[in-house]
């Protein structure tokens, strides 16, 4: 099934690519690129990346990404700035592919996976319960942060994983490559919008100086994990001092926005053109409203099932 | 013939006594009291009043007894009048009657005496005493708790200890922490520190993540925060952190009374679980004990199972139990005894457990 997808994704990709590449390519003639990733293959990221090549776009650090946004720099020829969320190790395989192509990125880790070796996630893929009427991962970040930590830890004293995230030794590697730009992506990343104030305090600001302690630096840059955030989270990226956050929005730069930059999502698990669409906007134009329109209908005709 | 009188905590500041336990020490039971003093629940108690005896025999004053007479409700409406010491009810390490001169066995039948004759009440719990004490002999003493102990003067040195008192497992487990510590780039630097301001921060934000486990920690409490800082203040403290790249992880803290070091409180942050920062905190604060030539070191009054992965060396407390003929007490009588002996079973078989050497 999900191989089906991905063949349907890229055929679907490549269509829009052959119809509305040039026209979709244009605008980012005067408006930056952002784009991020979670755990992509090597070859999705080397099929992305030459693609960004040979379409004339400029690689650009965080700090450059920043200066435009904050107008100390005009946009001149077609650029893009790539980010990772999450710090998974899979994402140690793509640095030869980062120096080749002098890549540079920002990378926005969260902290206990790089000391428990999961996310909490992997640990909710497990979940079974019939009692608290959660059994996926999508139900339990619709529940407080503090019940959904409860199920995760009771999770994590039963279960033992296999690391996926980076160790603090891996941290230490990349934030020491000078293509690296290390952010924060809370402490625990949760939910923000299922966090009582003091929860998300804790969030912005031990992960700040948790990281800072870590690798003797100073933390700018911040990542809304899950991309949900309110005026409660602006407030408090101001107040523990971060200089720039970075949403899920899939929207151009708006100048000026330093705590709400846009980001288009990579989809780790779709195909190659399916992605270049997205980064280039065709897929939320022409695929997105129909996917929608499915969904909808049947979420509908499952409803009328129950009933009938 | 003894002759006893109540007397004040302002003049059991000026009598010059020497202790068994820092429980029994005046700023132990002042801090305890002006924190406790309004604090009115069913553990602590209610109507709190401090009943301090002094025996005198021959006019020369031959023993302290810091007595505290409290009121328990029972099933909403049942208000019973306890006897106790002074400080048993929370955070207490060891309680006994402080003798300043050699007494006899008429001394305690004496003082019952005094004490059912002069002050009103139910029962009289007197709990955390060692079996060496004088209420041994009028009463039966039952089991009641115990505290781990590591006798860090009879072993020649830590690697005498860590050889013999450690098993085998134990000390592979530390390694083998130790090596995955290194592995995933975390630097474990262990530090000692006076307790100030700043670090008992620290000490408060790993302490809340007992949370995580379900259980309660003290610094939840503001009155017992504030004894437990109290503490710090009045006796030699210290606290070892064992700190992740600079980031404290887990802690002890101690104070040292009598060239005895007692662990207060410990705890370690539940997301480094996976690299035992707990054991290994713990392993360096013992170190550092037999670096400083104490004589003993305390876990203090619990018997929590990760104690005895360091020692089986355990200080056995007991409980003596007595009551006025009164209606209520009669009534209660079979409840409070089926407790001790349910808890006096309890305490022994956890002992045996455990493998103790009591």
């Amino acid at each position: 099934m999900y191989k089906l997808r991905q063949v349907l994704g890229s055929f679907i990709g490549l269509i829009l690519l052959i119809f509305f590449k040039k026209s979709a390519l244009e605008k980012f003639n005067t408006q930056v690129l952002s784009i991020y990733f979670h755990n992509p293959s090597v070859y999705l990221f080397k099929g992305i990346v030459r693609f960004l090549k040979a379409s004339g776009f400029q690689f650009i650090d965080q700090k450059e990404y920043y200066e435009l946004a904050i107008g100390n720099q005009e946009v001149s020829g077609r650029k893009v700035f790539i980010s990772f969320d999450d710090a998974w190790q899979g994402n140690l395989k793509l640095i030869p592919i980062l120096e080749k192509y002098q890549i540079p990125i920002s990378l926005f880790v969260p902290v206990k996976p790089v000391v428990t070796g999961n996310y909490w996630w992997e640990y909710a893929a497990y979940l079974k319960s019939d009692t608290l009427n959660i059994n996926a991962i999508e139900d339990l970040k619709k529940v407080p942060n503090k019940k959904r930590m409860e199920v995760i830890h009771k999770l994590m004293q039963e279960l033992h994983l296999k690391r996926s995230a980076i160790n603090l030794k891996e941290l230490e590697y990349l934030h020491n490559h000078p293509l690296v730009t290390i952010g924060s992506h809370t402490y625990h990343h949760p939910i923000t919008i299922q966090c009582t104030n003091d929860e998300l305090d804790f969030e912005y600001r031990e992960s700040k100086k948790t990281l800072e302690r870590w690798l003797n630096t100073s933390i700018n840059s911040f990542a809304f994990p899950n991309g949900d955030y309110d005026a409660r989270d602006l407030n408090l990226l101001r107040e523990h001092g971060y200089k720039m956050a970075f949403t899920t929005n899939p929207n151009l730069l708006n100048r000026g926005s330093v705590f709400e930059m846009p980001r288009i999502s990579m989809n780790t698990k779709g195909g190659r053109y399916e992605n270049i669409c997205r980064m280039l906007g065709l897929w939320h134009k022409y695929v997105k409203p129909i996917q929608i329109r499915l969904k909808s209908a049947s979420h509908k005709f499952k409803i009328e099932k129950q009933f009938s | 013939m003894y002759r006893f009188h109540s007397i004040g905590l302002q003049e059991l500041e000026d009598i010059n006594y020497k202790e068994t336990y820092p429980s029994n020490t005046f700023q132990w039971i002042y801090n305890w009291y002006s924190v406790f003093e309004n604090v009115e629940n069913n553990v602590i108690g209610y109507k709190k009043k401090p009943y301090i005896i002094a025996a005198y025999l021959n006019e020369e004053l031959v023993a302290i007894i810091p007595l505290l007479k409290l009121t328990r409700i029972y099933c909403k409406c049942l208000r019973l009048e306890f006897i106790e010491f002074l400080g048993q009810q929370w955070s207490c390490i060891g309680e006994d009657i402080i003798t300043l001169k050699d007494l006899d066995s008429v001394y305690i039948e004496e003082l019952i005496h005094w004490i059912k004759k002069h002050v009103k009440f139910h029962f009289i719990f007197l709990k955390y005493i060692p079996k060496s004490s004088l209420l041994n002999t009028k009463y039966k003493l039952y089991h009641y708790s115990g505290a781990p102990i590591i006798p860090v003067s009879s072993y020649s040195s830590y690697e005498d200890f860590y050889t013999h008192a450690y098993a085998k497992r134990f000390r592979k487990k530390l390694q083998r922490t130790r090596r995955k510590i290194e592995k995933d780039g975390f630097r474990l630097k262990l530090s000692y520190e006076e307790i100030n301001r700043n670090n008992f921060e620290d000490i408060k934000r790993i302490a809340k993540s007992k949370e995580i486990d379900g259980k309660n920690y003290v610094y939840e409490d503001p009155n017992k925060e504030k004894f437990h800082l109290l503490l710090y203040k009045s006796f030699p403290s210290h606290v070892m952190f064992a700190k992740f790249n600079n980031m404290p992880v887990a802690y002890v803290t101690n104070i040292d009374c009598n060239g005895v070091r007692i662990g207060l409180d410990c705890a370690f942050d539940r997301d480094y679980r996976i690299y035992g920062v707990g054991v290994q905190c713990m392993d360096c604060n013992i170190q550092e004990c037999f670096k400083e030539h104490k004589k003993k070191f305390s876990f203090g009054v619990g018997l929590d199972e990760y104690k005895f992965q360091f020692t089986h060396k355990v200080e056995d407390y007991y409980m003596s139990f007595d009551f006025s003929y009164r209606l209520k007490a009669l009534l209660v009588l079979p409840y409070f005894l089926y407790r001790l002996k349910r808890e006096d079973k309890h305490v022994l078989k956890e002992l045996s457990k455990l493998h103790c050497d009591v």
